[in-house]
This record gives C-alpha cells, sequence and structure tokens, in this order.
C-alpha cells in the first residue's frame, strides 16, 4: 500500500488535521487550556534540523505522511498483551480509545483510576486542577496534544494511600487502511505520603506506518513515590512522538523506565522539574535497536533545590542500520547546592553501520555540587564472548547471555518483578 | 572476604593515626658523624677532585667536565610556580663523605651512631626486615654504607649497587645508558648533576627475570650546606619487571639545602619498571619557611621496547621547594606509562610537579592521576604535558587531576598542556577543585572521631586511588606522612 | 537524662532557638514537630555540637554533665548520637574503615577496649540484618553515591552500632517510602529500652504512627508551645500549622 505524502507549506496544516479532526471546544476537560493550546499551535513550528534538540532525529520525513485518525477498531483478544503473573488494575486502549470492555479496575479501590473521556467528579476536579499546567505549548507536538488529545489515563492516588496493586495501561494500535495518527494523554497525580506503580505497554499489529503523539504529566507530591515503567514494543511500521513531563514535590521519589525494544522512529521528551529539597530520581532507559530503527532519547532534568538526588542511566544496544541518540541535560540552578546527579549512557554497536550519538549537557550554577557524567560506545566485549565460547557457549547463546547482563543492570532495577521477568524474556529474544 | 582485607588495612590505618602525635617535624635531628667534605665552591678543580676521590674510569671526568661547561652557560629555570630567593651556587659543598669509609659485612661493623639514626627513621635496616624481603641500599650523604641481598639478586643477574661501584664493575653498562634518557644538556639542574653527582643507585634486571624483592634506597641528607646530587639509572632488559620503592627524610637544618637528583628509566620489549618514591624532606619553618631542602628533580623514563611499561607512583609531602615532572616517553609501540600522584604541601611549603608523557609509538597509552592537598600558606600546582606525536596512532592518555583546598590562605592551580600531532590519538582531561569540608569533620566528630583523625581519615580516602600504587610498606608510611604533614592545618 | 534550659541560640546574628526548654528521662521518646523554619534542625545541631552556631546563653546537661562544654567527638563518647538530617559523603574512605575508627574511637572514651577485627566483623553482620542494610553498602565509601532512602538507613545502620545512650533523628523519615520507614521504625524499636532515649524530629506524623512517641512537642518560633501525649502529633496533621500564626496560643 502506497502511503501519501504532503509536501509545501500546507505540510504543518494537513498534520494537525490529522491529529485534529474536531475543533477542541467542546472537549470534556480543561476546555479554557485546550483552547489556549490550540491557538499557541498556530504560531509553533516544527523543529528544523538546526533545532539542537532535534538534531539527531529529522522531523520531516515524520511529519510530511498524508495520516488520517486511527478509527476505533472492535477490540479483539487482549490476552497476549497482559503481562503474566502481574496482579494489576488494567486500562486497555485500542487505536487510542479507552475500551471499558477489556479494562479491569479491581484491586485500587481507594485510588481514581479513570479515562479522561469518563471522568468522575472527583476527577474532573483533579484535571481542571492539573491538567496543562506542566506540559503546555511550548513545543509543537506537546501543544498539539495538549489541544486535541481526547483520551488517556487520569491516575490520582489520595493522600498517605499506598496503592494495592501496580496499574497497567495497554495501549494498542490496530491495522488501519491508511498511515494513521493517534493521540493519548495520561495525567498521574500523587498526593502527599501515597505510592503507586504505573506499567504503560505500547503494542501495534498494524502493517501500514502510524505516528503516535503521546503526552503525560505527572505530579508527585510531597513523601510520595512513584514508579513508571514504559514498555514501547510497537512493530517497525510504528513511530511514536512522546513528551513526558514531571514535577517533584519535597521528599518525594520517582523512578521511570524507557524501555524501547521496538518500533520505527521514536523520540522521547522527558522533563523533570524537582521543584522540592530531597527529592530522588531515577531515570533509566534501554533500547535494543534493529534494522532501520531510530530511537532519540532527549532528557532534561532540572534541579531547583538543594540536597536533590538523580541518577540517569540509559544503556543500548544498536544492530543493523539502526541509530540511537541520548541526549541529557542536567541543569543545576544556582539555589541548588548540594546536588547530587550521576548520568551514564553506554552504547554497544553490533554492526558497523549502527550509529550511537551520545550528548551530556551540565549546565551547573550551584557551586557546592556532585555531577558526573559518563558515556561509552563500544562493541560487546570481544573478551568476555571468546571466553563463553572457549568454555563450550555456542556463539548465540554467548551474545544472549552478554546482553541480558548488560541490559541487567537497568531491568533488575524495577521493583515488579513480573514485569522483570517479562521484560528479561522479551530481551533475550530480541536479537533472534 | 573483602571485608577482612579491608580490615587489616584498617588496622594498619590505625597503628598510623595513634603514631601521629607530636606536632614537631618529628625527624629533625642531627647525627653527629665527622665528614670528608670538599671545599665550598664550584669549578673544575673541583669536579676533578670528586672524580679522582671516586677512582673514576676517564669517560666519566670527561662526561662530567662536558656537563659542567654546558651548566656555565645555562640560566636558572623560572617558569614554575614557585618563589625562592636566588641561590648561590658557589657556597655549597659538592663532596662529602662519612669519615669511616665502611667497607662492611655486617650490620655490628656499622658505626653504632648511624644505627641509632637509622632506627629513629624507622628504616627497616634491621635483619627481620631484611627477612621480609627489602634488600637495603642506604645512601647517606652520597655514599653507599651497606648494600644487603646482593648475593640473592647476582644469583638472578641482577645488578643492585651504588653508582660509584656500578662505574667500578660495570662501567660499560654505565657508559651505554646513563644520559641517554636525560642527556646533560637536558636542563640546568640536569647538567649540574652531571657535573657534580656523587652517588646514587644503579640496578640492572636481565632479560627475562623478574626481581624477586622490592629494591629501596633510603635517601637523607644530613651535612650542613651539602647539595645532594644523587644519581639513579635502572635498566630493565626484555621481558624483566622491577619495583623501585625510594624513601626520604631529612633531618631539621636552619639553611636551605639543594637537592638535584637525576633519576633515569630505561625499558626494553616488554619488561615493567614500578618506581615509587615517598618524599618527606624537611619542609621548613611552618611559619617562615626557614630551612627547608629544594627539591628539583629530573626523573624521566623511556619505554624503548613495544609492550614495555613504566610507572611512577610518588607521594611528596616534604621539601621547601618541589620541582618535580617524572616523565616518561612512550617510543615502543603499545607501551604504557603511568603517573600516580599525592602532593601535600602545608605551612610555607611550594610544590610545582606533575608529569609529562610523551606518545611516539603507535597505541601507546598513559594514565595521569594527580592528587594536590594545599593547607596552610602554601602553594601547590599540577603542570602535565600531554604530547601525542604524529606516529602515535590510536594513542590514548587519560588524566585526572585533583586538588583538594584545606583552609583559605593556601592555592591550587593546575596547569594541563595537551599536545596533539595524531587524529586518531585520544586524550581525555578531567579535574576537580574542592575543600576539605567542615561538614565532613563535623560528621566524623558526632561519630566520636576527633579532627585530627578526621582529617587523615578523609584525606587518605581523597588519595586512595594513588595510595593503592605503592608497596604495601611503603603505602603505610605515606599514609603516616600525609597526617603528620597535615597536622594542626585545620581547626 | 538529658536537661535543657532556656536555650538560646543563634546562626550569623540570626538568633533561632529562643528560649527552649525540654526534660528526657532514660527510655523516653520525644516527639518534635513544628513547621519549617521553627529551629527543629538548630536544636539536633546545637545538641551534637556544630560549631556554625553560637549558645548564647542557656544550659544543657547530659547524665549530670554540661553538654555544652565537650566537642563534639566527646559528646558521642557520651552516648549522643545524631542521625543526620543530610548525611555526609567521604569519598575514599570504606564504610567499614569509618565505623571501626568510629566505633573504637568511642569504646576508648568509655574506656573499653578495642574492638578485635573479628568481633568487630560479628558485630557489624549482626547490626546490618538487623537494619536490613544491602551488605555491599559497608564497602562502599561512607554515603558516596547512595540514594536519599540509602543514606537514611545507613544512619539507623550507624545508630545500632555505637550503642547510644541518646538518639536524635533529624528528619530520617523524610524522603522514605513505607517499606523503608517500616525498617527504620523496627531498627528504632529493638534499640528501645528503660535506658535509652529519644529525641525524633520529623514532619510527617506517619512517622509516629511507627514508632510511638511518649511526648509529642510542638516547636514554633524557637520554643516548644505545645506539648502533649502522641495523640497532638495526629491533631497537628489534620489542623496543620496555621494555627499557630494566629497567635491564639495557650501556652
Amino acid at each position: 500500500m502506497a502511503i501519501q505524502t504532503n509536501t509545501g507549506t500546507d505540510i504543518k496544516e494537513a498534520f494537525i488535521r490529522a491529529f485534529a479532526p474536531e475543533a477542541p471546544n467542546g472537549q470534556p476537560i480543561a476546555p479554557a487550556v485546550k483552547e489556549s493550546a490550540a491557538a499557541a499551535l498556530q504560531a509553533l513550528q516544527f523543529p528544523h534540523k538546526k533545532n539542537e534538540a532535534w538534531k539527531y532525529t529529522p522531523v520531516q520525513p515524520l511529519v510530511s505522511k498524508a495520516y488520517i485518525p486511527a478509527e476505533a477498531t472492535e477490540p479483539e483478544d487482549i490476552s497476549p498483551f497482559l503481562i503474566p503473573e502481574l496482579e494489576a488494575d488494567v486500562l486497555v486502549y485500542i487505536n487510542g480509545k479507552f475500551s471499558s470492555a477489556h479494562s479491569q479496575i479491581q484491586h485500587n479501590k481507594q485510588l481514581c483510576i479513570e479515562s479522561l473521556r469518563q471522568l468522575s467528579s472527583q476527577g474532573k476536579a483533579v484535571v481542571e486542577a492539573h491538567f496543562g499546567k506542566l506540559l503546555n505549548k511550548d513545543d509543537i507536538f506537546a501543544a498539539l496534544n495538549t489541544a486535541y488529545a481526547k483520551d488517556g489515563t487520569l491516575v490520582y492516588v489520595p493522600k498517605g494511600t499506598v496503592a494495592a496493586a501496580p496499574i497497567h495501561i495497554i495501549q494498542l494500535t490496530l491495522p488501519g487502511q491508511a498511515a494513521c495518527s493517534l493521540q493519548h494523554r495520561n495525567l498521574f497525580v500523587v498526593e502527599p505520603l501515597a505510592e503507586a506503580k504505573v506499567v504503560e505497554s505500547f503494542y501495534s499489529l498494524s502493517t501500514v506506518p502510524s505516528l503516535r503523539n503521546a503526552g503525560t504529566e505527572i505530579f508527585v507530591g510531597e513523601n510520595a513515590g512513584l514508579e513508571y515503567v514504559k514498555l514501547q514494543l510497537e512493530q517497525h511500521t510504528a513511530s511514536q512522538i512522546d513528551h513526558t513531563e514531571v514535577s517533584q514535590a519535597r521528599h518525594s521519589r520517582f523512578s521511570i523506565f524507557t524501555i524501547t525494544l521496538n518500533g520505527d522512529t521514536v523520540r522521547n521528551d522527558l522533563q523533570i522539574h524537582l521543584d522540592g529539597t530531597e527529592t530522588e530520581t531515577h531515570l533509566m532507559g534501554i533500547y535494543l535497536l534493529s534494522g532501520k530503527q531510530h530511537v532519540d532519547n532527549y532528557t532534561q532534568i532540572l534541579h531547583k533545590q538543594p540536597h536533590c538526588y538523580s541518577n540517569e542511566l540509559y544503556k543500548g544496544i544498536v544492530a543493523d542500520q539502526a541509530t540511537a541518540a541520548f541526549s541529557g541535560k542536567i541543569h543545576v540552578f544556582q539555589q541548588a547546592q548540594k546536588t547530587n546527579a550521576f548520568q551514564s549512557n553506554r552504547n554497544i554497536l553490533l554492526s558497523k553501520s549502527a550509529n550511537a550519538y551520545t550528548r551530556p549537557q551540565l549546565e551547573i550554577y550551584a557551586d557546592d555540587v556532585k555531577c558526573s557524567h559518563g558515556a561509552t560506545t563500544g562493541k560487546l566485549e570481544e573478551d568476555a564472548m571468546f571466553y563463553l565460547r572457549s568454555r563450550g557457549i555456542p556463539e548465540k547463546q554467548a551474545r544472549k547471555m552478554l546482553i541480558h547482563a548488560f541490559a541487567g543492570e537497568v531491568v533488575e532495577q524495577i521493583s515488579l518483578e513480573a514485569v522483570r521477568t517479562y521484560l528479561e524474556s522479551l530481551i533475550a529474544s530480541r536479537y533472534e | 572476604m573483602a571485608e577482612e582485607k579491608l580490615l587489616e588495612a584498617i588496622s594498619e590505618d590505625e597503628k598510623i593515626i595513634q603514631e601521629v602525635t607530636g606536632q614537631k617535624y618529628k625527624y629533625g635531628f642531627v647525627t653527629d658523624i665527622e665528614s670528608d667534605k670538599a671545599p665550598k665552591g664550584l669549578n673544575e678543580d673541583i669536579i676533578r677532585m670528586i672524580s679522582a676521590k671516586k677512582q673514576e674510569p676517564e669517560f666519566m671526568l670527561e662526561y662530567r667536565l662536558r656537563a659542567f661547561k654546558h651548566w656555565q652557560k645555562m640560566k636558572e629555570p623560572n617558569w614554575a610556580h614557585v618563589q625562592y630567593p636566588p641561590i648561590d651556587f658557589q657556597d655549597i659543598h659538592y663532596y662529602a663523605a662519612p669519615k669511616q669509609k665502611p667497607q662492611l659485612n655486617s650490620l655490628d661493623e656499622v658505626d653504632p651512631e648511624l644505627l641509632k639514626t637509622f632506627e629513629k627513621l624507622g628504616i627497616p635496616l634491621q635483619e627481620q626486615k631484611m627477612l621480609a624481603g627489602v634488600a637495603v641500599d642506604a645512601v647517606v650523604d652520597s655514599v653507599s654504607i651497606k648494600t644487603t641481598y646482593k648475593e640473592k639478586l647476582a644469583e638472578k643477574g641482577i645488578i643492585f649497587c651504588s653508582f660509584s661501584e656500578a662505574l667500578q664493575e660495570h662501567p660499560e653498562l654505565v657508559r651505554k645508558y646513563m644520559g641517554t634518557v636525560v642527556p646533560h644538556t637536558d636542563n640546568f639542574y640536569a647538567a649540574l648533576n652531571a657535573a657534580v653527582f656523587t652517588d646514587g643507585s644503579f640496578v640492572y634486571i636481565p632479560e627475562g627475570v623478574r626481581c624477586p624483592m622490592e629494591l629501596s634506597t633510603y635517601f637523607r641528607i644530613n651535612e650542613q650546606n651539602t647539595g645532594q646530587f644523587e644519581r639513579t639509572l635502572i635498566v630493565a632488559e626484555a621481558g624483566s619487571y622491577v619495583s623501585y620503592p625510594e624513601g626520604c627524610t631529612a633531618p631539621q637544618r636552619d639553611e636551605n639545602q639543594l637537592h638535584a637528583a637525576v633519576v633515569e628509566l630505561v625499558a626494553m620489549d616488554n619488561a615493567e619498571i614500578k618506581y615509587s618514591t615517598v618524599q618527606n624532606w624537611y619542609p621548613g619553618d611552618p611559619e617562615t619557611g626557614k630551612g627547608g631542602i629544594y627539591n628539583f628533580v629530573t626523573k624521566r623514563g623511556i619505554c624503548k621496547g613495544r609492550n614495555s611499561k613504566i610507572s611512577w607512583t610518588q607521594v611528596e609531602t616534604g621539601s621547601a621547594i618541589t620541582w618535580k615532572y617524572p616523565s616518561v616517553i612512550l617510543k615502543g609501540d603499545n607501551s604504557e606509562g603511568e603517573f600516580y600522584s599525592v602532593a601535600v604541601t602545608n605551612g610555607r611549603q611550594q610544590a610545582d610537579t606533575g608529569t609529562k608523557m610523551i606518545h611516539i609509538g603507535k597505541n601507546t597509552r598513559s594514565v595521569i592521576i594527580s592528587k594536590g592537598i594545599s593547607a596552610g600558606k602554601s602553594q601547590n600546582s599540577y603542570r602535565g604535558l600531554v604530547r601525542m606525536m604524529k606516529g602515535a596512532e590510536n594513542a590514548r592518555n587519560f588524566s585526572q587531576c585533583d586538588s583538594m583546598l584545606i583552609g583559605n590562605q593556601c592555592g591550587a592551580h593546575t596547569f594541563p598542556y595537551i599536545e596533539v600531532g595524531n587524529p586518531t590519538a585520544k586524550v581525555e582531561h578531567e579535574a576537580t577543585t574542592s575543600k576539605i569540608g567542615e561538614d565532613q569533620i563535623f560528621y566524623c566528630n558526632q561519630r566520636g572521631i576527633d579532627t585530627e583523625k578526621a582529617v587523615g581519615l578523609i584525606v587518605n580516602g581523597y588519595c586512595r586511588e594513588v595510595l593503592n600504587q605503592l608497596p604495601m610498606e611503603f603505602a603505610v608510611e605515606a599514609q603516616k606522612l600525609l597526617s603528620i604533614s597535615l597536622e594542626g592545618s585545620v581547626g | 537524662m538529658l536537661k535543657i534550659d532556656q536555650l538560646h541560640a543563634a546562626i550569623e546574628g540570626k538568633e533561632i532557638l529562643k528560649g527552649f526548654s525540654l526534660e528526657v528521662k532514660p527510655g523516653e521518646v520525644h516527639a518534635i514537630m513544628g513547621p519549617n523554619g521553627s529551629g527543629k534542625s538548630t536544636l539536633a545541631s546545637v545538641l551534637a555540637g556544630k560549631e556554625d552556631y553560637e549558645v548564647t546563653s542557656g544550659s544543657v546537661s547530659f547524665n549530670g554533665k554540661d553538654l555544652l562544654e565537650m566537642e563534639p567527638d566527646q559528646r558521642a563518647g557520651e552516648g549522643l548520637f545524631l542521625a543526620f538530617q543530610y548525611p555526609v559523603e567521604i569519598p575514599g574512605v570504606s564504610m567499614v574503615n569509618f565505623l571501626r575508627t568510629a566505633v573504637n574511637a568511642v569504646r576508648e572514651y568509655r574506656g573499653q577496649e578495642p574492638l578485635s577485627a573479628g568481633a568487630f566483623l560479628k558485630l557489624m553482620k549482626e547490626k546490618k540484618h538487623m537494619v536490613d542494610l544491602d551488605s555491599d553498602l559497608t564497602k562502599r565509601s561512607v554515603n558516596e553515591g547512595f540514594s536519599g532512602g540509602e543514606k537514611k538507613r545507613n544512619e539507623i545502620f550507624q545508630m545500632a552500632m555505637l550503642d547510644p545512650k541518646l538518639v536524635i533523628l533529624d528528619e530520617t523519615d523524610s524522603g522514605l517510602d513505607i517499606d523503608a520507614l517500616r525498617i527504620v521504625a523496627d531498627a528504632v524499636n529493638k534499640l528501645r529500652n528503660e535506658e535509652r532515649s529519644f529525641i525524633v524530629i520529623t514532619h510527617y506524623q506517619r512517622l509516629l504512627d511507627y514508632i510511638v512517641p511518649d511526648h509529642v512537642h510542638v516547636l514554633h518560633q524557637g520554643k516548644i508551645v505545645k506539648s502533649g501525649g502522641k495523640e497532638l502529633a495526629l491533631e497537628l496533621e489534620e489542623k496543620g500549622y496555621d494555627w499557630l500564626k494566629e497567635g491564639a496560643l495557650g501556652v
């Protein structure tokens, strides 16, 4: 099936139309914020390749495709997308639309876990108070999402509540007739002294290209904790542009795992604001690429207050003609004394035509801080490989072991055992 | 179990800390041995006298005279970040030897006064220390007193003797290598040394031999107004290995003493030389800086052969002025150079130290780890050159230069020079400057550890990477010195 | 055990404690709560002997001795332990080395023989188990690269090692998730006995569900404005501290 391409000045207009079939007014949530984002969109442009933030990911090929909004197809059996042994509240979205038939929310009675299309009055109040406060209109994709995303997940954890079970969000893309566009928007609000864990996994069954423009806003309250695992497991036809923005209050803890095992072009924009003192943040990532995949992780951590700790570790394996880019900005504001920030990006290239770009950026305006960054790019350890093989382990098996060990440093930090096991099996079969 | 190992090390730490008590320079005493000394001043006659006294071969005298002529044309260097009054080179005795010419077979025959001195210094010259595997060539005022374990080394064909002895017994080896790494034209002090050096050590490790013990030399400066001009030459033939720790202590004196040593190392194919120094000469009066040693040393090694390795480790706590850049010329392909350094300055001390790594061969690698600690009113500079020559394909260097400040009247400076002439070469440089934290000391205090111990603990932790490179006994002494030299610098 | 009388203390000329009085008897647990800037952490620092703080008047006696006359390490020797709000990193110094030095320094002060390597390791193993500390942490440098939660647990581990008489927990619960909080509270409860006293400084009433205090005090503008039993903490949790500002205090 041939995919249409837009050209000329109407690229942006066509693109917006594909993602925004309806006007922003008449939306169920935060109409004022949405309308102002829609207005802002008019003035925003697609990032040019000279734009530093998009240096390693060409936008043009991605946005010039003629997309049509994905249709809400009748859902099929979703059991292949469940994570074995994971006792969780499950929310299923088919082509961006919530499917209540497949979703099951039974464990967390004290929490408010809802689709943005079906908000309760409590949910509505939370959305009104938080929607668009972080992720708004500085970036064309974020603005588009804010203005026009119609569905997604609200997770609200009330003060002092420890979630009884993790929340698993499944985002499923089903086949369409032409290149399709999707959007969703999440809002996670964890109130003071509350704790929760969210897993979001992405799958696609489509053979035609798709582009998902995702947005997630997260508020972690005082002394609260949130762990968020994002599993990008879509097919090689699926592209994604994701914006995740987080605000952490004093004494809070936040861990995010961005795992990209598949997909076409994936761009993950992650921005974390440390708005209170003594916070703890872990930013972890794994990407295992092959074919012509292109994955760009663009992360920023803003140390605005003293005594905060952040630890960032992204590890990737790049095969064939795939490209991995990692940018990690650590911005330490002047008053953020006693900051402790670590960053590390490790790449293994499995072929000569694979590419890995690493760009650590440390911007430090305080004088009593401890920041470090490290980056390596290399081949799979030949010595170790040889050693294993000399002990009779076949090459394929040896490679599997080494990849497992390499990714293990990140995987073992995930607290949910079922997710760890699931991920380990996916990683093990990744280069078969 | 790793923790038990850690504990062993700790018990050592503890001993050290307990020993650290007196505030005064511990090694400040003068041994009373009569000297046979040359008149003050420097001219051709003095050089002839030195050479004659030592019954040197003719080539040596010629070499000395050549060096002297060259030296007379040279100017004292002034680019280092140090300040001192001009030195009157005619006001120095260039030769002194203990009067009792010793030809000794056992310790009993050694001048008891000298033995006492050694004991105070804690030099492991006693039998039990020897059994611990340390062969000691103790040098007091330029003349070798005793060489131990010579026979055992001789069995393996290893030559370890004083430089004078080497000139008598192995003139061809000395002639072949001396001045090939540090030519007499190299710099002002190297030229002076070449002209007037009185003694030192000579080591030759034959092909394929792994030296079975640490070879140590203890230096002291004893005679008033005596310049000390040591000369050390170590040659490691193909496939050989040697570890050479050198330690120094000097008694307290009122007048500045000049020390201008030259050390040359030569490593052939697959050979490795590990040279460690603990330097603890009198740093001068903490208030006025008066009386300290001037330590102007030229140390250089050449990795001549393929896959050869030279490693310098130094702990510099003494001297009023230190001017020292142990360097490695990486000539052989795949050769490796290392420089691990701790330099502590307190009181009025000034140190300008660092290294040079000259990469000539392919795939040559070098590592520089430098830890500077400045306290009191001292000045501490790191000066390092990394040069990648045109042929240094895929050469690599990693440098890390950390400075720690104690108090706010001292200075820490870093002068890295990086010259890259080959596009495939890779040079990495990291530098940090930090202040010893009052909050760190308070944290230790709150756990019951007093301030003096706390400083020792923190400083030793900071220097850990370098101290780990030292031979075991040396590491203990080095830790001790770190604590001693920083006494009274905090709170 | 501890008697603080009309304590006034200042930092950089600014008075923070303005007539603070408190008596702690052996075996008691006192919780101190209060809004930001009320002087909670200053109190901890002054008791431990941090130099930046100047005691302008008042007295503190600890087991009959004048605490304020002592150096910080002497106070530790006497049995005062402070679990720091911001534990300090000491690069290159292993936890084992640090603790051994500390334990033996404190033992020396108390006239006890130093612990042999074997006895020390045994003690460490026992206490590590007690606070559920990852055995890897003791091999690392003191607090270096520890996450917030690891640092706090490390403080509790040190407390267990040093056998103190009076423990001050300065916001040890801040930044801990519920599991880590339980571990910390368990360790404290195990160490609670008739001799040992605790001063628990906290923002969050939740900690006091696990470490049940004998007394709760509200600190405001440098002195205690209200004292009560554990129910006072619940009341504070509900009402916040705004009522303090209205000045309607029943002091």
